[in-house]
């Protein structure tokens, strides 16, 4: 059992994380799961110390950014499970993953990734807030490529798979036409049966809300609109975290950072009355530094 | 009609006219008829293309002609000497379109040419009371002298041609800059350490109604800088003339009609400037006393003598015990290995260090003074091009560059004089200040940018756009998740309850 658990691990690194951090190529790997997902990191850490240095050169490549900082944390357990489940919602967005009797499973994955976000907990420290913000930060930069080949007599389309060289032969005579397009992560469940964009964009919304700094940090973003979370209270309500999301926030078109502020302000309910007058404060003090620095905000 | 000369005749019937070793005719003087100035013109620029009118212009008389019929002409007449320069001239004359003749005082019987190998002579002398009686196998014909031209003011009335290809020729230049220019020309020679030598020349007034004499500057560069000749040749105020013979020079870009040099009627104490077409040439009775614009430079009162007081340290007091000067130098730079930045250079220098390549940040070391910023690198600082350049003339010394130490003692002496501190480097400065920072205030420039506060966003700003321009995008690649594959994921909310 451990031995799988560690195949499991080192597969969830290698054709995950590591391209997540590192660029190149995400190759989803079977779903974990909130269970396994959150055992799948516990007393593990990367094994290859190659890839480690080089992962961990890119994170602080990332974090300085936002901090002056040469080193970071390693990568935490619940990091490693927030991995499976972007791994899981890569899988949602699967049409292999089900067949003609099995298309509840799309549902099914989605629920267990949400219910696996939901359990990894916040970030307890600005460190670790922004050592996972260091390993999720391109989170939104995912894409999938997906390609329609079309021919004289009809076409095909391939979901984030390159189409056959057999569809590809004889362009001129069978005049082969290949289209590709990039489909962004909060667009990539589209054509999934069972499966509406709402459901997609709150589970994105959800996976984003864990890592705070992320969060703040593609705040401006036109989809999942941005959400004011426990974790993102929270890190505000500490002035270096304040300071670590006013800078990713400056990082961002001005009007749009402000405006996706306030309108998360407005969404929260009535009786949160101190987050709501935490993150009003904040969102004032965003618009003051802008204003400070000369930059639009209206 | 002429009557060729034959082989051995020995009595010819013209008069002055005899035979010289190799049987052809000659007079004593050689005549050139040509029908207009155009084609003496030509002549003389032929002439002195092939040899040097050097020989011939001892005799040489030119004159305008007239026959009884009004005609002018111009006729040049010279020392006939040999057979071997007559030969020369009348092929040049051929090409002028005119004639030659030779005789010795009024007749003048046609050269030899390829008809008549040993000459012409006259079967009948011609009974005229002109001046000039020249037989030709075409035409005979007398003349009068109208008037005399001079050689040297009929090539000072010719305009140069252009000739683009003047500029381009290496080697020493005169400079004339109008009087307002003189002093700003003399002072960005000596800043930029042109080696040149200046004096003022001076001109009649051009009109009546100028009492003073015209006043210019007149420069002579062994070589200009190519970096300069745009702006010398280019500025209004200013000519360049390229020398092309002892005593005269002509406006770069043109050529004078006639070869110069092969025509040496302007004296050597004088000096004549061909101005561009439709200038007047310039003519200097000599060259006036030239002195090295050194000699000219503006001592400015931040030049000041600086004691060793300015060192705030007594013992040194006693140690100088003479006057120190800086001076500007013309000597090219070497050795500049320091830069002393300060004021608002200081922001100009957070500027430039986004452009700085990792080899000079490395290697270049700065410290920070109250003072300012002084930055070191020992392969020569122009890599980092911000503000006042020292080189070291002795381990640990250094003076501004462009400038020398009077007196010209020896390098090691000075840094004797300042108490050769041994942990100190020392700049003395042209604002009068010897200034001494401790040697281990000079840390690597790297690790200096990347500890100043206000530098580090710089910096990671920087390295983030360089490293996120490399970094791949992350695309995912979906594929068959194989069999069974929920059988990890379990009940929705299975987590939630352990």
């Amino acid at each position: 059992m451990a031995d799988e658990l560690s195949e499991r691990f080192d597969q969830l690194v290698t054709q995950v994380l590591a391209p997540l951090v590192l660029g190149g190529r995400i190759d989803p790997v079977r779903p974990f799961g909130p269970r396994l997902g959150l055992a799948v990191g516990e007393g593990r850490r990367i094994s290859d110390s190659d890839l480690r240095s080089r992962l961990d050169v890119a994170r602080v490549r990332v974090a300085r950014l936002l901090a002056p900082v040469d080193t970071l944390l390693d990568i935490a357990p619940e990091d490693f499970a927030l991995a499976a489940a972007l791994n899981d919602l890569l899988q949602v967005s699967n049409l292999e993953l089900s067949g003609p009797f099995t298309r509840a499973r799309h549902a099914k994955l989605l629920d267990a990734a949400i219910t696996l976000c939901r359990s990894v907990p916040r970030p307890r420290t600005i460190a670790e807030a922004l050592s996972r913000h260091s390993v999720f930060a391109r989170a939104l930069e995912v894409a999938r490529t997906d390609t329609t080949v079309s021919w004289w007599t009809g076409s095909s389309s391939f979901r984030g798979q390159p189409a056959p060289g057999r569809l590809l032969k004889w362009r001129d005579f069978r005049r082969v036409r290949e289209d590709t397009r990039q489909v962004p992560l909060v667009e990539m469940a589209a054509g999934v049966p069972q499966l509406t964009a709402d459901m997609w964009l709150d589970a994105s919304s959800v996976w984003l809300s864990r890592s705070p700094l992320t969060d703040l940090a593609t705040a401006a973003r036109r989809a999942p609109a941005f959400r004011w979370s426990d974790a993102t209270l929270s890190l505000i309500a500490t002035v270096p975290g304040r300071s670590l999301a006013f800078r990713a926030l400056s990082r961002q078109r001005a009007s749009d950072a402000v405006g996706a502020l306030e309108r998360a302000t407005a969404a929260l309910p009535e009786s949160a009355s101190a987050a709501r007058a935490l993150s009003t404060a904040f969102a004032q003090e965003v618009t003051a530094g802008f204003t400070a620095f000369g930059k639009k905000v209206a | 009609m002429l009557e060729r000369v034959a082989v051995h005749q020995t009595r010819l019937r013209t008069p002055g006219l005899g035979l010289d070793a190799k049987g052809v005719a000659l007079g004593s003087k050689g005549l050139v008829l040509l029908p207009s100035m155009d084609r003496l013109v030509a002549f003389f620029a032929l002439y002195t293309r092939q040899g040097s009118l050097a020989d011939v212009l001892r005799s040489l008389v030119v004159e305008i002609v007239k026959s009884k019929l009004g005609a002018r002409e111009v006729t040049l007449t010279f020392a006939a000497e040999s057979s071997d320069r007559m030969d020369r001239v009348a092929e040049i004359v051929r090409l002028a379109g005119g004639y030659t003749f030779t005789g010795t005082s009024r007749h003048f019987v046609q050269y030899r040419d390829s008809a008549a190998p040993f000459g012409y002579d006259v079967p009948q002398i011609l009974h005229a009371d002109a001046v000039l009686s020249l037989y030709h196998s075409a035409f005979t014909q007398a003349y009068d002298i109208e008037r005399k031209i001079d050689v040297r003011q009929l090539l000072l009335r010719l305009s140069p041609h252009p000739d683009p290809s003047t500029a381009q020729e290496p080697g020493a230049r005169y400079i004339v800059a109008e009087a307002g220019l003189g002093h700003a020309l003399i002072h960005y020679f000596v800043r930029s350490g042109v080696d040149a030598e200046v004096g003022v020349g001076e001109w009649p007034p051009e009109s009546s109604f100028d009492e003073a004499p015209v006043v210019r500057y007149l420069f002579h560069l062994p070589e200009i800088p190519p970096r300069m000749v745009p702006l010398l040749t280019h500025t209004p105020g200013l000519g360049v003339f390229l020398p092309v013979a002892p005593g005269v020079a002509v406006v770069t870009g043109f050529r004078h009609p006639v070869n110069l040099r092969a025509c040496p009627v302007f004296g050597d104490p004088g000096l004549v400037l061909f101005r561009k077409p439709g200038e007047d040439p310039l003519e200097l009775a000599s060259v006036p006393a030239l002195g090295d614009v050194r000699a000219f430079a503006r001592i400015e009162s931040r030049m000041q003598t600086l004691r060793a007081e300015h060192t705030k340290d007594p013992r040194k007091l006693v140690a100088i015990s003479l006057p120190l000067r800086l001076v500007p130098s013309t000597e090219p730079w070497r050795s500049v290995t320091a830069t002393w930045v300060r004021g608002p250079d200081i922001d100009l220098l957070r500027q430039v260090a986004y452009s700085l390549g990792p080899d000079t940040l490395r290697r270049a070391r700065v410290a920070f003074t109250e003072e300012g910023i002084f930055i070191r690198h020992a392969n020569g600082i122009e890599g980092i091009p911000v503000g006042e350049f020292f080189r070291e003339i002795h381990a640990g010394l250094f003076i501004p560059a462009g400038y020398d130490a009077l007196p010209a003692v020896a390098p090691e002496v000075l840094h004797k004089a300042f108490g050769a501190p041994a942990n100190q480097t020392l700049f003395l400065g042209r604002d009068g200040r010897a200034l001494a920072v401790p040697n281990d205030a000079f840390v690597s420039l790297e690790v200096a940018l990347l500890e100043a506060q206000q530098w580090a966003p710089a910096k990671a700003s920087s390295t983030g756009v360089t490293a996120a321009l490399a970094t791949e995008l992350p695309e995912v690649f979906l594929a068959s998740p194989g069999m069974r594959p929920m059988r990890d994921v379990g009940p929705a909310g299975a987590a939630e309850k352990a």
